[in-house]
């Protein structure tokens, strides 16, 4: 049987389980496998998926916190820990803004982009898990994904770039048929194809609503108080009651709490980046809008590049250390200065992203639960290249982040180690030394994004081409990894 | 015969050191006062609310699938019922769930949101709840028609005066927005009241002191939930309607709920609840172990066989006896008949194979290496009704209660011994251990080998294969018993009354929501009986037929 022969027996198998496709089952399902899935369900609350970019890799002893004396683990090979024993600064990357952030984060170790016999810099690798081949990212296949848009949206996805003007735009994401997707460096232009002609709804109908369901609830709580008093009802039974109807008039008074507004952000104009000072506000300027799309719902997806591939950004008009961004990375290597600088100008990245973060998450979206935008968001930080042990930008050990959880679909709060420690990954490509320290070895890279389409609603119908899996999985460091492992979604991070 | 009784030294008596304790009958609670057989017969009772699965079902019957799927996320995040406080402690049943906390508020109400704003976007959908909408959805006399009616369904009994008028109210409410938002409000309103989340029985005459009989509504939602875990269907309403449920046409309603598929359903949702095949862990071995066995496929195959297998004896009058017993089987599909090593479209399963225990489902496990203490703790606690107590972590030295570690020259029995022989451990692992070693000719996917491969967790390469030993003695309700390996335990259990008897039990408190009284030991008994010689499915309909079904007695 071929691999696509075998993933269309699975998929017809799925269907035939989920009870479409017109198959009569000769006896009925367990409950337990029907009661999760409806088709053609719709989510209430939309989830969002936003991609940032940042390039030249990490040094691990910047990006990873010390290591946690309290791993639980999970399974052979998978281990986790509270990210809220961080706070007050996890690491040099990421700093004491992400302290009230961390119960809604996932940090990763062990996440290998498995196919690295070419170099470093290619910011598409993140999303498609290839390090040389062109092909289709995931924000691709999430923006065309009639799982994410019920109904078509007004944007599909936006992709947004902040570059000095010196440097060449490169991009992160990789349509159907592999043309790399432009991203937007003005922010006039991406206003106004965000928001151009956009009128926020009024709301009117969203209080009158809230209050019509109030006085449901109020009336709802009366009849539990009737009822409490029965004389039918034991001591235990009456408590309980009680308790509902206390429970009743607290849902009540949480749904009255103002919920996600939508509002126009302001119109930035055209930012120039001629000069560097700029390049703070640009940023905050495409975070803002970002943020009033999602809450507008005026698209799902975006990627956005706070730096391009192979950045070359000096940050030394920032009071930061002196050189480019690319060439301390090399110089990292070897140099502890270095290495320090390189902290230096990932942690200025990473206030950019728990400034978003939190913006994010203070506009609750749902009021009854106080889920919040960043809740129903999954927010991914990547980066082109990985935790470097030495001077290449090999692709294991990729320095990734999530924020959010999709509603739910990702279990957050967490610091996950996939590698089987003690088995060191063996390289020999790439033009680097054989004998240099690698990492011990991760889980295929493939598995997150997987993961991720999955956690968006998608199933592997949705996604695979042709075979199991999604992204390149060919020329994986002479087999070290194990192909079908990376062919399924990453264990536990649902929970 | 593979089983040898020897003289009774061990009783169970002896076992109860704080690790086990038998789950049955309690102590009778004698409450004075002159009362009835019937009444004297009846457990006090206290007030159960829809488990988050009879919810579901119950929803999907009053507003249809599409709906249903409307409401899929919230429903999703209604808490489960089953959760255990921690790895090592068995899972109660569903049904036992009391009460609700916050979460159970927040997900309940998002989902019956969901649903009215489904028939508030889609207003031809309501004519499905009256007939008169969605033309009529501001006229008032069609509103009362939608309360009256749909109304009856949802509290499961005819609406009062007084609830009527809540209802139109919300109605009136909504018109300032829309009518199609006031027939949205109704719905919520009838959704979110008491009666329907709660199984309340308060409507009956007093029988005597604290004891009531029940209506001929309480009655219809007694049956229909035990029989099917949801509400009534129209006959059911018709015959409570025409206050006809009792005598001939009450046992003729047990007999066609308990024939419907409905019925098989529910039956199969007890045998997953009671063996916890809902908490299976994943199916995670590497691909060397699974030998081209697709994992996922494992998973649902697996449960779906023991499904198949245990409905299929609901449904043709399996006994006992065949549940132990039986190796008929309906695979449905290649990676399961893998496991058992036959085509997949085989009925029956080798010889080793016997009843529920060999079965891949009960088998399975996670790991390359089998892990006879789940298994063996799993047949104590389910199969012999001795509830293992979890091992107190404060009793035992820190990272002691654990796997024992890898060893290239001794078999998973010999170490997990080992691992367990501390005098502090062995007083509950003198019960757990010899069941699970019985069942040591079955790896863990519940694949039938003669020799233990020994494999290596991190090389996932086999470093040696020693020889099986499944022989064990161990006691069984008090008798020590020579096994010799699975089948001839699941022969020990199929002779047994007293296994039999715990069945009884389990079914009890999955269809009851508690353990049984001292006032169900009439029935507890009745119900062994039938289950050897009539069938799965005649005991759990003896629990519509005792005299205490209609009576509701309440716990002080």
């Amino acid at each position: 049987m071929s691999k696509r022969d075998s993933n269309a027996a699975r998929i017809a198998r799925r269907r035939f389980l989920l009870g479409i496709g017109g198959v009569t089952l000769a006896l009925p399902l367990l409950p337990s496998l029907t009661g999760e899935s409806f088709a053609g369900s719709a989510p209430k609350k939309a989830k969002r998926f936003v991609f940032l970019f940042t390039s030249n890799g990490q040094r691990p002893e910047n990006w990873y916190p010390a290591d946690p004396s309290n791993w639980t683990d999970r399974a052979a090979n998978v281990r986790e820990a509270s990210l809220s024993q961080y706070r007050g600064g996890m690491s040099r990357v990421f700093g004491p803004e992400f302290d009230s952030l961390l119960p809604k984060m996932v940090l990763f170790r062990g996440l290998d982009s498995v196919n690295s016999t070419g170099g470093g810099h290619n910011a598409a690798t993140p999303l498609n898990a290839s390090r040389v081949l062109p092909f289709t990212t995931i924000d691709q296949v999430l923006a065309q994904s009639s799982k994410v848009y019920q109904s078509a949206p007004p944007v599909r996805s936006v992709h947004l770039l902040v570059k000095q003007a010196f440097q060449s735009a490169t991009s992160v994401s990789v349509d159907g048929s592999l043309e790399s997707v432009e991203h937007q460096t003005s922010t006039a232009a991406a206003y106004q194809k965000l928001f151009g002609g956009f009128v926020p709804p009024d709301d009117s109908v969203g209080k009158q609503r809230i209050a019509l369901r109030q006085s449901v609830l109020d009336s709802v709580r009366d009849e539990y108080d009737v009822l409490r008093e029965s004389s039918r009802l034991g001591a235990d039974d009456r408590a309980r009651l009680e308790n509902h109807m206390d429970l009743i008039a607290d849902l009540r008074d949480r749904i009255g709490a103002t919920g996600a507004q939508c509002a126009l952000p302001r119109d930035p104009g055209e930012i120039g980046l001629e000069s560097d000072d700029n390049l703070l506000a640009a940023t905050d300027a495409h975070i803002d809008m970002l943020t009033a799309a999602f809450a507008c719902d005026r698209t799902r997806v975006a990627t956005l590049m706070l730096c391009p591939g192979t950045d070359l950004r000096d940050f030394g008009s920032f009071g930061g250390p002196s050189g480019d961004h690319h060439a301390i990375s090399h110089d990292a290597v070897y140099n502890p200065d270095s290495a320090d600088a390189l902290g230096y100008i990932n942690n200025w990245y990473a206030k950019r992203v728990a400034s978003f973060l939190s913006k994010l998450d203070s506009i609750v979206e749902d009021p009854d639960t106080g889920a919040t935008l960043l809740d129903n968001s999954i927010v991914y930080w990547g980066n082109e290249d990985g935790c470097n042990g030495y001077d290449a930008h090999p692709g294991w050990a990729m320095p990734t982040m999530l924020a959010g959880g999709g509603g739910g679909a990702i279990q957050t709060g967490r610091y996950i180690d996939y590698r089987t420690i003690g088995k060191a990954i063996q390289y020999d490509g790439g033009g680097g030394p054989a004998d240099q320290p690698t990492d011990y070895i991760g889980r295929p890279l493939n598995s997150l994004l997987i993961s991720l389409m999955q956690a968006m609603g998608l199933e592997p119908q949705d996604y695979e081409t042709g075979g199991a899996g999604y992204g390149d999985y060919s020329d994986i460091y002479n087999n070290q990894y194990s192909v079908s492992d990376g062919q399924q979604p990453l264990p536990f991070l649902a929970g | 015969m593979s089983i040898t009784r020897t003289t009774s030294i061990v009783f169970l008596s002896l076992a109860l050191t704080g690790c086990i304790g038998e789950i049955g009958p309690g102590e009778d609670d004698d409450g004075g006062g002159p009362e009835s057989a019937a009444a004297a017969g009846t457990a006090p009772t206290d007030l159960r609310r829809l488990s988050a699965y009879e919810l579901r079902e119950t929803l999907r019957d009053l507003v249809g699938e599409q709906a249903l799927a409307a409401a899929a996320l919230p429903l999703g995040a209604v808490p489960a019922d089953r959760s255990a406080p921690s790895a090592f402690a068995s899972l109660p049943y569903s049904s036992e769930a009391r009460g609700v906390t916050s979460s159970h508020v927040d997900a309940h109400y998002e989902v019956f949101v969901a649903i009215a704003e489904y028939f508030r976007d889609n207003p031809a959908a309501t004519t499905a709840l009256a007939s008169c909408l969605p033309a009529g959805a501001s006229d008032s006399a069609c509103v009362s028609v939608l309360v009256a009616d749909f109304g009856e369904r949802v509290y499961r009994r005819p609406l009062t005066d007084g609830e009527r008028a809540a209802a139109l109210e919300s109605h009136a409410a909504g018109l300032a927005i829309s009518p199609d938002e006031a027939i949205a409000a109704v719905l919520l309103r009838l959704f979110l009241a008491p009666p329907f989340l709660y199984r309340l029985e308060i409507a009956g005459p007093e029988e005597s002191d604290n004891v009531y009989q029940l209506d001929e509504f309480e009655i219809a939602s007694r049956l229909s939930y035990l029989a099917w875990g949801t509400l009534p269907d129209e006959a059911l309403f018709d015959q409570a309607r025409a206050g006809a449920l009792h005598g001939d046409v009450l046992e003729a309603e047990i007999t066609r709920l308990f024939a419907d598929p409905r019925a098989t359903r529910r039956a199969q949702a007890f045998f997953e609840e009671w063996l916890s095949l809902d908490h299976l862990a994943p199916v995670d071995q590497p691909a060397s172990f699974l030998a081209g066995i697709d994992p996922a496929l494992l998973d649902v195959e697996s449960r779906e066989e023991m499904a198949s297998f245990v409905g299929g004896l609901y449904d043709n009058g399996g006994t006992y006896s065949d549940l132990m017993l039986s190796n008929g089987a309906s695979l449905g599909g290649d990676a399961i008949a893998s496991v058992y090593g036959v085509e997949a479209n085989a009925t029956t399963l080798p010889a080793e194979r016997a009843g529920i225990l060999t079965r891949s489902a009960f088998l399975r496990g996670p790991g390359v290496s089998t892990h006879p203490i789940r298994r063996g703790a799993a047949i104590q606690r389910y199969l012999l009704c001795n509830d293992i107590a979890p091992p107190d972590p404060s009793q035992f030295p820190p990272n002691s209660i654990v796997p024992p570690p890898f060893s290239a020259d001794k078999s998973a029995r010999e170490r997990w011994t080992e691992q367990t022989s501390a005098a502090n451990c062995a007083s509950c692992h003198s019960y757990i251990n010899a069941p699970g070693f019985a069942l040591e000719p079955f790896d863990s996917l519940g694949r039938y080998r003669e020799t233990e491969p020994i494999i290596d967790p991190q090389s996932g390469e086999v470093v040696n294969e020693l020889p099986i030993d499944s022989g064990v003695e161990m006691t069984l309700f008090g008798e020590t018993v020579q096994i010799a390996d699975a089948r001839a335990l699941a022969e020990a259990l199929a002779e047994s009354d007293e296994a039999r008897r715990c069945f009884v039990t389990q079914a009890f408190r999955f269809t009851e929501g508690r353990r049984p009284a001292a006032e169900d030991a009439a029935f507890i008994a009745d119900a062994t009986a039938i289950v050897g010689d009539t069938g799965i499915k005649a005991a759990l309909e003896q629990i519509a037929r005792a005299p205490s079904f209609q009576l509701k007695k309440v716990m002080p």
